[in-house]
C-alpha cells in the first residue's frame, strides 16, 4: 500500500515542479465550460435541456469537464507502456501494475482536475452564479467522483490490455474518448440524445463516469445518489475482474514471444 | 590560411535549481533559484584549411556549446568566432553552405525512406543544380561505398551503413568545414575502420577540414593529426598529436602473467604497479628514468616464474586522463 | 525558385513516408473522420428541437466545424510541425533547422507531416460541399478562405509556441492556447459578450480563422474580404518578427533544471 501511496506523492509533487502548469492545466476546462455557458445560455433564451436551469446545466459543464481531466487518458498513458516494454520492469516487483497505474493517474491529473474545477468555479459564479449544492452532500459526492473515475480508469485499463495483441492502440483511444463524448454525457447531459440512444446511453459504464456524477452535484438527491452507487459498484466489480483477467492473459502472452 | 578562428569565446548559461521535497517544490514555485554556469571560459583557438583536428573533453565540458556556437546555433556571451571570414551568428546562412554536420547521436536521414530520398531533400535545401548533383552525388556514392543500400529504407540499415549515408548527406553541398560529433559511436570495430578510412581518404583528396569530437581515442589517433583538449570549459592543450605521443610514449606498459604467486611486486626507481590482480601485474615504466632494456631484466630476474610478457604503449586514453588530472 | 524546390521536395517525401505505412495513413485518416462525425451528431441533436441559436442554423455550425477541420487539416498535414514549435526549441531540436540555409520557420513547419489530418482536410471538403450550394463564389470562398484561415491558425499557434525562447519548457501554457483556438474555431462569434468578441476579432484574432468565412458565406461582404487578408498578413509577420528574435535566445537544449 505504501508503494502506491508513495508513486501518487510522487506525481503529484512533479506537477508542482510546473508552476504555470499547475494554473493552466485547468485552463482548458474554463474555456470549454465558458463556450458552452455563453452556448447554453442562448439556447435558454428560447428553449431547455432536460429537467435542468441554465444555473445547473452550466455547473453540470464544468463538472464534466472537471471529471474528465481527473480521468485522464488511461487509454493512451498504459497502451504506451504496454507496448514500449516498460510494463515489463514492473512485472517482476511486489506491486500490482493495476494499482500502480492507478496512483500513478490520480498523482498526475489531481491537480489539474482541481484547478480547473476551482478556476472554473469562480468564473460561474461570476457570470451566473453558485453551484446549487449543500455542504452535507459534499462527501457522498466526492466518493461518488473517486468512484465515478476509477470506473474510466479501470475500463481504460481493459481497454489498454488490447495493446498486447495489436499494433498500434491509439484507434482504441480515439473511439473511447469518442465515446464518452456522445455516451458519456460530457459537454452535454445525455438529455439532449434522442430518446432510443439515450436509454441505451444511460445504461453504460461512461453514463456513471461523468453523467451521473455530474447530475448528482447540481440536482443532488438521495436516491439519485443509491442509484448511481449501486450502479458503480456493479460496473467497478465486473470491469476489475476483467481487468485483472485481461492483464494476465496479456502478460502470458508476453512471455510467449519472448517479451 | 586560418580558416577558423576563435578568440577569447565566452558563454554563460542561466539553470534552474530545486530544493528536494514538498517544501522545496513550494519553494521553487515562488522563488526558483537560478545560477550561472559557464559553458565556455576564454576560448582561443585557431585551425587551418585542411587540418585535421580532434575536439575532446569529458561530458560537459563545453565542447558540443563551442561547436553550437562555430555554427552559429548558440550565441556566444563575449568573444569573436570567424569561419572563413564568417561570422558565424550573422551569416549563420551563409556559413551553412560552407559546412558539413554529422552528429552521430541525432539522424539527418528520414528514418522511414531510403537515403536517396534524403539527399534529393538536401538538394532542394542547398539549391544544387540538378546535374551538378547528380554527378556529386555518384562520385560520393562510390567514395563511401553506400551503392547497395542507396534504396533500402534507413530503418532497415545497419548502423555502419547508415553512418557512410550520413556522411554523404552532410557532403552533397560541397562543404569546406567538416564538423563530425561523435560520429562512430555504437559502431563495430569493423564498421568504425571503414568510416575512419572514408573520412581520412575524403580529406586527401579535397583538402576538407575536419573539426572532430569523440569519446573512441582510437578515432582521435587514425583520423586527426591535431588534438584540442577542454575541460570545464578551457582550453587545458593544443598540440600535434604526435607531440602528445612523444612526451607520454615515453612511458611504456609491461604486462607480466606469473605461473604462481610468490612476492609482493618489484619497487625501483621509474618502475610503478599500475594494475595488480593475483597472477597478472602490470608495471608502467618512465623510459627517461629506467630504460626500458634494464627495467625487463630486473623484472625478468625478480619474478622468476613469467609464463607470458607483453609490452605495450600507454594508451592516449590514459594520457588524456592524464591531462585532465593536472589542469 | 529555390523555395519551390523545396517545399515540393518536402510535401513529396512526406507523401512517401504516408505511402511507406498505407495502412496506418488510412487507417488515422478514417479515425479522424469517425471523430468529426461525432461532433456533428452533437450539433444534429442539439438541432433536433431547436432552429436556430442568435440567428445560426444547423448549417452555419456545420460549416463553422467544416472550415475548422478543413484549416486543421490543411496545417496537420502540410505544416505538421504547427503546434510543436515550442518543443522543438525546448529540446533543441531546433540545431537541425538553424545549420540549414532555408528559412527557419518555414523548414520547421514542412518538415512533417500527420497523416491524420488528411482525414480532416477530406471531411472538411465533404461537410461544406454537403451542406452549401456549389456555385462559384463558395468554392472561393473555401478554398482561399480555409487557407487563410490555415495561415493564421498556424501562426498563432507558432506564436505561442516561440514564447518557449523565453519561457522554456511551457507546453501547459501551450495547450492551453492550443485549446483555445479549438474551442473558438467552432462556435459563432454571436454568442459571446463584446469584450471577448473584441479580444478574439483584434487581439488574438481566433474569430478570423472560422467565424468570418461563414459571414462570408452567410452573407457577403468586401470588408470581411480585407480583414481577412490584413488579418492574415499581420499574424504570419508578426509571428516571423518574434520569431527572428527568439533564435538570439535559444539556448539549445541547455537549459537544465538541476536538483541540490
Amino acid at each position: 500500500m505504501n508503494a502506491y501511496l508513495a508513486l501518487f506523492k510522487v506525481n503529484l509533487l512533479e506537477r508542482l515542479q510546473y508552476k504555470w502548469d499547475l494554473f493552466l492545466g485547468g485552463f482548458g476546462t474554463v474555456v470549454y465550460t465558458f463556450a458552452l455557458f455563453h452556448l447554453w445560455k442562448a439556447i435558454y433564451s428560447q428553449s431547455t435541456i432536460g429537467t435542468f436551469t441554465l444555473l445547473a446545466l452550466s455547473w453540470y459543464t464544468l463538472i464534466g469537464q472537471v471529471l474528465r481531466s481527473a480521468g485522464g487518458r488511461p487509454v493512451n498513458d498504459i497502451s504506451e507502456q504496454i507496448q514500449n516494454g516498460t510494463i515489463v520492469s514492473f512485472l517482476n516487483k511486489p506491486v500490482q501494475f493495476l494499482y500502480l497505474q492507478a496512483s500513478t493517474q490520480y498523482g498526475k491529473r489531481l491537480f489539474q482536475a482541481l484547478s480547473g474545477f476551482l478556476l472554473g468555479g469562480v468564473m460561474l459564479s461570476f457570470l451566473i452564479g453558485f453551484i446549487p449544492l449543500q455542504l452535507i452532500h459534499l462527501l457522498p459526492l466526492l466518493l461518488i467522483f473517486f468512484l465515478g473515475t476509477y470506473i474510466n480508469f479501470i475500463l481504460g485499463f481493459s481497454l489498454a490490455t488490447f495493446a498486447f495483441w495489436i499494433e498500434d492502440a491509439r484507434p482504441i483511444h480515439w473511439i473511447y474518448d469518442k465515446v464518452i463524448f456522445i455516451f458519456g454525457g460530457f459537454l452535454f447531459p445525455l438529455d439532449i440524445l434522442p430518446a432510443g440512444l439515450q436509454a441505451i446511453s444511460s445504461k453504460l459504464p461512461m453514463a456513471y463516469f461523468v453523467y451521473y456524477p455530474a447530475k448528482l452535484a447540481v440536482q443532488f438527491s438521495w436516491p439519485l445518489f443509491w442509484q448511481i452507487i449501486g450502479g458503480q459498484a456493479i460496473y467497478i466489480l465486473v470491469l476489475t475482474l476483467l481487468a485483472h483477467y485481461l492483464l494476465r492473459r496479456g502478460t502470458k502472452n508476453l512471455s510467449v514471444n519472448g517479451g | 590560411m586560418a580558416i577558423i578562428e576563435v578568440k577569447h569565446l565566452t558563454k554563460t548559461f542561466q539553470t534552474k535549481q530545486k530544493q528536494s521535497g514538498f517544501l522545496g517544490s513550494l519553494q521553487s514555485l515562488f522563488h526558483p533559484q537560478r545560477k550561472t554556469v559557464e559553458a565556455v571560459r576564454d576560448l582561443n583557438f585557431t585551425i587551418q584549411k585542411g587540418e585535421r583536428v580532434a575536439f575532446i573533453g569529458p561530458n560537459g565540458a563545453g565542447k558540443s556549446t563551442t561547436l553550437k556556437m562555430l555554427t552559429g546555433i548558440l550565441y556566444p556571451t563575449s568573444g569573436d568566432i570567424s569561419l572563413l571570414g564568417y561570422t558565424p551568428q550573422r551569416d549563420r546562412k551563409k556559413l551553412s553552405y560552407e559546412l558539413g554536420t554529422v552528429f552521430g547521436q541525432k539522424s539527418q536521414l528520414w528514418y522511414h525512406l531510403p537515403p536517396m530520398d534524403t539527399y534529393d531533400l538536401f538538394a532542394a535545401i542547398f539549391d544544387i543544380d540538378k546535374n551538378v548533383y547528380a554527378k556529386r552525388l555518384q562520385k560520393l556514392i562510390k567514395q563511401f561505398d553506400i551503392q547497395d543500400f542507396i534504396h533500402t529504407p534507413v530503418r532497415k540499415l545497419s548502423l555502419g551503413q547508415r553512418m557512410r549515408c550520413e556522411l554523404v548527406a552532410a557532403l552533397l553541398h560541397q562543404p569546406k568545414i567538416l564538423l563530425l560529433d561523435e560520429p562512430t559511436i555504437g559502431l563495430d570495430i569493423l564498421s568504425k575502420k571503414a568510416l575512419r578510412n572514408a573520412i581520412l581518404e575524403f580529406n586527401k583528396k579535397e583538402k576538407t577540414t575536419i573539426l572532430l569530437t569523440s569519446h573512441d581515442v582510437d578515432d582521435i589517433e587514425n583520423v586527426c593529426e591535431r588534438i584540442i583538449i577542454i575541460n570545464q570549459g578551457q582550453l587545458v592543450y593544443d598540440k600535434p598529436l604526435d607531440d602528445l605521443k612523444s612526451v607520454y610514449l615515453q612511458k611504456k606498459i609491461i604486462k607480466l602473467q606469473l605461473e604462481e604467486r610468490t612476492k609482493k611486486p618489484l619497487k625501483r626507481k621509474g618502475i610503478r604497479v599500475v594494475a595488480d590482480t593475483d597472477l597478472t601485474i602490470s608495471y608502467e615504466v618512465d623510459t627517461t628514468r629506467q630504460p626500458l632494456q634494464d627495467a625487463i631484466k630486473q623484472l625478468l630476474s625478480y619474478h622468476l616464474n613469467i609464463l607470458d610478457i607483453t609490452i605495450q604503449e600507454v594508451s592516449v586514453e590514459e594520457i588524456i586522463e592524464e591531462i585532465y588530472k593536472q589542469k | 525558385m529555390g523555395y519551390l524546390r523545396f517545399i515540393k521536395t518536402y510535401v513529396l517525401l512526406n507523401i512517401s513516408t504516408a505511402m511507406e505505412y498505407r495502412l496506418n495513413f488510412f487507417l488515422q485518416s478514417f479515425f479522424m473522420i469517425l471523430n468529426n462525425v461525432a461532433f456533428i451528431l452533437f450539433w444534429y441533436f442539439l438541432f433536433g428541437t431547436l432552429d436556430s441559436i442568435n440567428g445560426w442554423g444547423l448549417q452555419d455550425f456545420v460549416g463553422l466545424f467544416g472550415f475548422a477541420a478543413l484549416s486543421f487539416g490543411i496545417n496537420a498535414f502540410f505544416f505538421g510541425n504547427w503546434t510543436r514549435v515550442g518543443e522543438i526549441i525546448v529540446n533543441g531540436e531546433l540545431d537541425f533547422y538553424l545549420s540549414l540555409p532555408k528559412d527557419e520557420l518555414s523548414h520547421i513547419l514542412v518538415s512533417k507531416s500527420s497523416f491524420s489530418g488528411f482525414g480532416d482536410m477530406i471531411f472538411g471538403i465533404v461537410i461544406l460541399l454537403l451542406f452549401y450550394p456549389i456555385t462559384l463564389t463558395n468554392v472561393l470562398i473555401f478554398v482561399l478562405g480555409s487557407l487563410a484561415g490555415a495561415l493564421i491558425w498556424a501562426h498563432l499557434l507558432v506564436f505561442a509556441g516561440t514564447l518557449s525562447f523565453w519561457l522554456g519548457e511551457s507546453s501547459g501554457f501551450f495547450q492551453s492556447l492550443s485549446h483555445l483556438t479549438h474551442v473558438f474555431t467552432s462556435y459563432p462569434s454571436e454568442l459571446f459578450p463584446a469584450i471577448i468578441k473584441m479580444v478574439f476579432f483584434f487581439i488574438f484574432p481566433v474569430f478570423f480563422i472560422t467565424n468570418v468565412n461563414v459571414f462570408l458565406l452567410r452573407d457577403f461582404q468586401w470588408i470581411w474580404v480585407v480583414g481577412l487578408v490584413i488579418v492574415t498578413f499581420l499574424v504570419v509577420a508578426l509571428t516571423r518578427f518574434v520569431f527572428k528574435r527568439g533564435i538570439r535566445r535559444y539556448e539549445s537544449g541547455n537549459l537544465v533544471t538541476s536538483r541540490i
